[in-house]
């Protein structure tokens, strides 16, 4: 596939986003996470994906504007790049993303924290190609506004440390734990954010990724006194512009609201729900929360749904969150995390069904 | 039901890792027989664990914690019993997460909990090629394998493994169960698999029935 030099025809596509966000749009947007779904499209291998700033940016940007997608999101394997640059082994493939290896953790006790130290930004792990990708797709795009990315706190730690090791730390050794964040919050994350920053000043969203954050995977209890204040000080630490939206599972709870209020907390600039939660609470949930706390709603359809299901369903739920959630403007579409499975006629599916059913004129 | 082992349940409901051996020898001190501690104490707490995960009362960390402390109280037990081998009554069951998936908490649980529910379990791991399945499942006569996936992009591994069980002539003698995040029926209906659990507690469940089944 001959990749473009320019893309700028986003731009309309960001301006549907941005008028989305604060009122009535000509059509509902729709905003994408595609880097498998790209990487397989376009047939290169996920070793040379995921590693070459050229192609992990043009790629991605050639498959938004084949689909049609609106906003062009920079995605890659996000959780990777400060474990990786700490010392942590990372599992590279052909066919697959880079995934961390949670068989050799890079903490296995007290004396490893010392492992924990600000990265040198130019010469360890990706940092650097992250930050060429980063200046590769603005360029192509005009210079528009996009949202960078890092690995939340929580998500860090579990990479490092072991999911399950760090859930048993919170309960024996809190001390160590605290420890643990401290570390990550204020020896990696904030001078990586602060760095990409200076890199971009101009950019006005820092996005922190953290599905390890969401229910069942951790409790309410472990959200609320370790989660949050890890994220409200690393935003202390670098500005209001870091938040962390991906949190998952109030379909857990008795009372969904009061998982959506902790992701407030993170999070205060709009309501993000995400399949399989939306399936099963409905988009009116999270229509009513938004719309009492003021803010945009983002609904996302499920990865897991993308990749599984028939188009004709498909194209169902987008005409069903679009009505619900789309009522008023203030709304947004996020297909999740497209894979290398999702077939193809499946995103077409999507995207007919916001032109058919998302137009407010 | 006698004092100790409602007691032994409440505490392993708690997930009180160190408490839960002590309250073990002591009642093996006090003549409760060790299968008993165990039918009576330990697996009724889990239940009650698996039940209040299914409704959302108890979320996977305190889970693991009543898990582990069950391992706990199972540790110094085993030591206790006479000609039985824990373990052995429900049949072996093989588990591992597929090839070029690395994530594993939500089959270490299973592993747990198929333990707490007297399964002998090989947990091969994760990262595992369809023909370590079906080696493993020869070596260990498993009467049930479990395949873990939590990637959409690693679930069509599930399929290639019973592929590849079915051309090693295990498919009529095992029953498969898959679980991991993006699972569904309609998933385990297409590739053709025996069951599958929304969650950990449900997964033991559906192997229980399974086992008693086969």
């Amino acid at each position: 596939m001959k990749l473009k030099k320019d893309y700028t025809s986003f731009k309309e596509g960001l301006k549907r986003f941005e008028t989305a966000m604060t009122g009535i749009p000509d059509r509902v947007p729709v905003v994408t996470q595609m880097h498998e779904f790209a990487m397989k499209e376009l047939g290169i291998p996920a070793r040379e994906f995921y590693t070459t700033p050229e192609i992990l940016a043009a790629g991605t940007l050639e498959i938004q504007e084949k689909y049609g997608i609106d906003v062009p999101v920079l995605d890659y394997d996000v959780y990777n790049i400060e474990a990786e640059a700490l010392g942590q082994a990372v599992k590279y493939s052909d066919c697959d993303m880079p995934d961390v290896d949670r068989t050799k953790p890079l903490i296995r006790g007290k004396d490893d924290l010392k492992k924990i130290k600000t990265p040198d930004f130019d010469a360890d792990g990706r940092f650097a190609s992250v930050i060429e990708t980063i200046r590769i797709f603005r360029k192509l795009i005009g210079g528009a506004q996009i949202t960078l990315r890092f690995c939340a706190p929580f998500s860090l730690a579990a990479n490092i440390r072991g999911l399950e090791p760090l859930i048993m730390d919170m309960y024996d050794n809190p001390d160590f734990v605290k420890n643990l964040f401290d570390r990550i919050v204020e020896e990696v994350l904030a001078p990586w954010v602060m760095k990409l920053k200076k890199e971009f000043p101009d950019v006005k969203n820092i996005s922190g990724d953290d599905a390890a954050g969401s229910l069942p995977i951790v409790s309410p209890d472990i959200i609320r006194d370790w989660i949050v204040p890890s994220v409200l000080r690393l935003r202390e630490l670098c500005g209001p512009e870091v938040y962390v939206p991906n949190w998952v599972g109030e379909k857990y709870l008795k009372v969904p609201q009061e998982m959506l209020d902790l992701k407030h907390q993170v999070c205060s600039g709009f309501v993000e729900g995400q399949d399989p939660d939306v399936e099963e609470l409905g988009p009116a949930l999270y229509k009513e929360y938004a719309d009492k706390k003021g803010v945009p709603l983002i609904l996302g359809i499920g990865a897991a749904f993308m990749a599984l299901n028939t188009p004709e369903e498909i194209a169902d739920r987008v005409r069903h969150y679009i009505e619900v959630g789309g009522k008023d403007g203030r709304f947004a579409l996020l297909l999740c995390n497209l894979g290398a499975t999702t077939p193809p006629a499946n995103v077409k599916a999507a995207i007919d069904a916001v032109r058919k059913h998302g137009n407010y004129s | 039901m006698s004092d100790v082992y409602t007691k032994i349940s409440e505490v392993l409901i708690a997930g009180d890792i160190k408490e839960i051996p002590n309250l073990c020898l002591q009642a093996v001190e006090d003549g409760f027989s060790a299968q008993d501690i165990m039918d009576k104490g330990l697996f009724p707490g889990m239940d009650v664990v698996g039940q209040r995960m299914k409704t959302g009362e108890m979320f996977i960390p305190e889970v693991l914690r009543s898990a582990k402390a069950m391992q706990a109280g199972l540790g110094v037990l085993k030591d206790k019993l006479t000609g039985d081998d824990v373990g052995a009554g429900m049949g072996t069951v093989i588990v591992g997460t597929v090839q070029g998936d690395l994530h594993d908490i939500g089959k270490n649980l299973v592993v747990m909990l198929l333990e707490g529910a007297g399964f002998n379990v090989v947990d091969l791991g994760v990262d595992i090629k369809p023909e370590q399945f079906v080696a493993a499942a020869s070596e260990h006569g498993a009467t049930i394998i479990g395949i873990s996936a939590l990637l959409t992009t690693t679930m069509p591994k599930m399929s290639e493994t019973i592929a590849a069980l079915t051309e090693a002539g295990l498919r009529d003698k095992v029953k498969i169960m898959v679980g991991g995040a993006p699972v569904t029926q309609t998933f385990v209906d297409d590739i053709g698999a025996d069951g599958y659990g929304a969650d950990a507690a449900s997964a033991v469940e559906k192997a229980k029935e399974l086992a008693q089944a086969a």
